[in-house]
């Protein structure tokens, strides 16, 4: 059933947060005066609404209300773009619709701070809607679907979402890094394409190819792929009879590609699924790894060196994580430098859970700070230059270096010795000459690690 | 949840999460990947070049991030010609930490099968240590690395070759495992891993070098760093080597022997300067050959001093023994070859030239193809 409401309650930006939807009632005196008999009638779309709200609205002699009745319509649109934004990726990447609302959400929603006309300088209008407006044409769509298209087109909000992790492909962009064989390939063996429609498909996509790329790169745009222009499909027509005899309706063309793109996106969503990449995170390759080896003579050797040279190791360790640390500060502000410190102390030393250090720096949830603390990588760069280090120092090591696979367990024996305890590791002596006061961390990574961030963070 | 709702609003499938090794572009990564596929001479084939220039540039700054201390040299660094316009090329002899990496752009997204231009893996000189498969997505300058295969792991039976000049290659084969990618650039010896040593018949690509332009500025300025850090040597008169003390500097070619070719020009009629020589050398290998090339400035008229719009090539072997014939030896522009000389017959010379005129800031390509070999496009050269 169709919500009248949508077109005479306004969705704004509640500045406390969130939204509001505020009833106009000039919208909804007009509407249900001006409209009821069109409205009264359930089985008129929401189309023909907007046709006859648009046309009341651009008549010589306009009804603003008709227009406010649209706008109100587009806001609600807006919104729901936003929040199908967040239901779908904000957990995940750090958002919430309200975070997107300022780039989109911006008509006043007053009657009078709002009209139509053909001049250029109100295109800038920081009013979205009207930018929807202008453009709409009823004939050719609803506005629900023109106005989700303009959100998600919008510059800003795309670099907002680049920020957080989040790229856009449009079909063109999608089709316009088109390889053959990549492309072939799918069509075969995922969509079980027979080679004439394979042969079909590649025509297309070749002329495609070879008209819009080429336009797109001597424009020098970057960003946004628009959708192809007439005579740009023209000229790919064209190159399809050449090759084929066979004229193509623009509109054709135009919703193959579409398909195509469709079928190529759909693939790539599939794949994922079963990506080793994407499976890498939750695989713990290394312990596996650990697992293989566990009475390799490569681990004996680290950790008979470990135990016989603690002071050396003990060193070499400490050498790594200062580097690994400082080279991760290097590259961030000092705000940004005041979190991750904050972040690694209350992990290591003070062994807060990963949830509860979103808590308290007031980050969304524990992916946010697992990304934030990138242990994976961090322990991987300590084990890298602790291997670096240990080369000159560790004769008895000199082949590994020359051996793939033997550095690859060495790296791994080193992962298991940095992730003991380090009672097992050290005698009583050295833990109090090295130790000072007695740190909460469960392994010896952590242990050095913090005692590196409590003389870093005192200083 | 989510199923239902990608199916009513299949538009939310525009949107990628960006994996944790992709870089975000900046504007002057793009601007020399334009720059490096604007070196190929067939502007049909520009765009997938610089795709892959922009998986050099992307995976570069990947690399920074990961190792602070990484030693990237592009100074061997090849891209090549894609087989047509609507196919993947490759990025060769990107040296990290003395490893020969070879990139492969392999779409905006990631398939089970990739596919890999056959000459990166069976021909010697572009046969690299590593392979690292990178997605490019244009439009919002994202790029992403999947991966790596080592070569001493691609066994024959992992080739199969469903398309013709491509390798297909099963994503499963490559180690999605990066940081261990790192630790062997950063802490193997690069003898570790083999290349292969025997040829293995096989249909080449045309190369482009990826390095950065050769600054016409910094040799009539004399800037000797420039010059050295791109592998390149200034002329020098025996005269002015003495009196700069710079005898004993390696960087420096003596005047000698380009001056008797120049001299020989002049008599056929090339203006050339005869005075304060200004020029730079370098040499190269192609094709087998110990190749030298001289760049010196030229006067276009009687009338004008030092013309620093004018710039004649000369190339020649480092030997002097007469070049082979069916070499042909061209400069070009971004927009299309202005001169284009090749050796005839056995006989004919010692050396080749090309001459070319522009403003400054135009950037020339000088590329060189003996006969059905691979065609090698040098960096360019800037006025």
């Amino acid at each position: 059933m169709r919500s009248e409401s949508l077109y005479w309650t306004f969705a704004q930006i509640n500045p406390a947060g969130g939204h509001r939807i505020q009833e106009l009632l000039q919208a909804k005196d007009f509407f249900q005066t001006q409209i009821r008999e069109v409205a009264a009638n359930t089985e008129i779309s929401d189309r023909v609404i907007q046709a006859h709200l648009f046309d009341l609205a651009t008549a010589p002699d306009p009804a603003l209300e008709a227009l406010l009745c649209l706008r109100c319509f587009i806001s609600h649109k807006i919104l729901q773009a936003c929040q199908l934004l967040e239901t779908r990726f904000g957990a995940q990447h750090q958002f919430k619709y309200d975070d997107l609302l300022p780039f989109v959400l911006t008509d006043p929603g007053k009657i009078n701070e709002f009209a139509p006309s053909n001049d250029e300088s109100q295109l800038r209008s920081p009013a979205y809607a009207y930018k929807i407006l202008h453009s709409f044409h009823p004939e050719k769509g609803e506005l629900g679907n023109w106005t989700i298209r303009l959100v998600k087109d919008n510059k800003e909000l795309n670099q907002y979402l680049l920020q957080q992790g989040l790229y856009r492909m449009t079909d063109w962009g999608l089709l316009n890094n088109f390889k053959r064989p990549q492309f072939e390939h799918i069509l075969q063996t995922f969509y079980h394409y027979n080679n004439s429609q394979i042969e079909q498909a590649i025509v297309l996509l070749e002329s495609y190819h070879a008209i819009y790329t080429q336009d797109w790169r001597s424009s020098g745009k970057k960003g946004r792929c628009p959708i192809p222009t007439k005579e740009q499909l023209q000229k790919i027509n064209h190159l399809i009879q050449q090759k084929t005899q066979t004229p193509l309706k623009n509109s054709a063309l135009l919703a193959q590609l579409k398909e195509i793109a469709k079928l190529l996106r759909e693939y790539s969503i599939e794949s994922k699924g079963g990506n080793p990449a994407n499976l890498s995170i939750h695989i713990p390759k290394v312990a596996q790894l650990i697992q293989n080896q566990q009475s390799d003579p490569q681990t004996d050797d680290i950790t008979e060196f470990s135990r016989d040279y603690q002071k050396h190791f003990l060193d070499v360790l400490d050498q790594a994580i200062a580097e690994a640390i400082r080279d991760r500060l290097n590259n961030k502000t000092a705000t940004k430098r005041d979190r991750y410190l904050k972040a690694m102390r209350l992990y290591y030393c003070d062994q807060v859970s990963q949830s509860e250090i979103a808590t308290q720096l007031n980050l969304n949830d524990q992916s946010s700070v697992s990304h934030l603390l990138d242990l994976r990588s961090l322990q991987a760069q300590v084990r890298r230059i602790m291997l670096k280090l240990l080369k000159p120092l560790v004769r008895q090591l000199a082949s590994v270096y020359c051996n793939a696979e033997r550095l690859e367990k060495l790296d791994g024996s080193l992962d298991t010795l940095l992730n003991q305890q380090i009672d097992l590791l050290l005698d009583e002596e050295t833990k109090r000459a090295k130790t000072p006061k007695h740190y909460g961390g469960d392994s010896l990574f952590a242990e050095r690690m913090c005692l590196f961030l409590d003389q870093e963070t005192a200083t | 949840m989510s199923d239902d709702l990608i199916k009513s609003n299949p538009w939310l499938n525009e949107f990628s999460p960006i994996s944790e090794d992709s870089i975000v572009l900046a504007p002057e990564d793009i601007d020399r990947a334009t720059e490096i596929s604007q070196r190929s001479r067939h502007p049909e084939k520009r765009w997938q070049i610089y795709l892959s220039a922009l998986s050099l540039v992307g995976f570069e700054h990947w690399l920074e991030q990961k190792i602070s201390k990484a030693k990237i040299s592009t100074n061997e660094c090849t891209i090549l010609e894609p087989p047509s316009a609507s196919t993947s090329t490759a990025i060769c002899n990107l040296n990290v930490n003395g490893f020969k990496i070879c990139l492969v752009e392999v779409g905006s997204f990631l398939s089970e099968t990739l596919f890999i231009p056959k000459a990166t893996i069976d021909s010697i000189d572009l046969a690299a240590h590593f392979y690292v498969p990178i997605t490019v997505n244009e439009e919002s300058n994202v790029i992403s690395i999947h991966g790596f295969l080592r070569q001493d792991t691609i066994h024959p039976t992992m080739l199969s070759s469903e398309s013709t000049g491509f390798y297909a290659l099963s994503i499963a084969q490559f180690d999605p495992n990066l940081d261990r990618l790192l630790l062997l650039l950063e802490c193997l010896e690069p003898q570790a891993i083999s290349l292969p040593k025997k040829a293995v018949e096989t249909r080449t690509l045309d190369r482009i070098l990826v390095k950065p332009a050769v600054k016409f500025k910094h040799w009539v300025q004399q800037q000797w760093n420039e010059l050295i850090e791109i592998d390149w040597k200034l002329i020098s008169s025996e005269k002015s080597l003495a009196g700069a003390m710079r005898s004993t500097r390696s960087d420096v070619i003596p005047a000698s022997e380009i001056d008797l070719i120049l001299k020989s020009l002049q008599q056929s009629g090339v203006r050339t300067t005869n005075k304060h020589q200004r020029g730079i050398g370098k040499d190269f290998e192609y094709a087998g050959l110990a190749l030298r090339l001289y760049i010196v400035s030229a006067t276009n008229s009687a009338s004008s001093p030092v013309d620093e719009n004018s710039m004649i090539f000369i190339l020649k072997f480092q030997n002097g023994e007469n070049l082979p014939p069916g070499l042909l030896f061209q400069v070009s522009d971004a927009e299309k070859v202005l001169e284009e000389r090749t050796i005839e017959s056995e006989e004919e010379s010692d050396f080749i030239y090309c001459q070319a005129f522009g403003i400054p800031g135009e950037q020339f390509c000088i590329t060189l193809q003996l006969n059905q070999t691979a065609a090698l496009t040098l960096e360019p050269i800037e006025l």
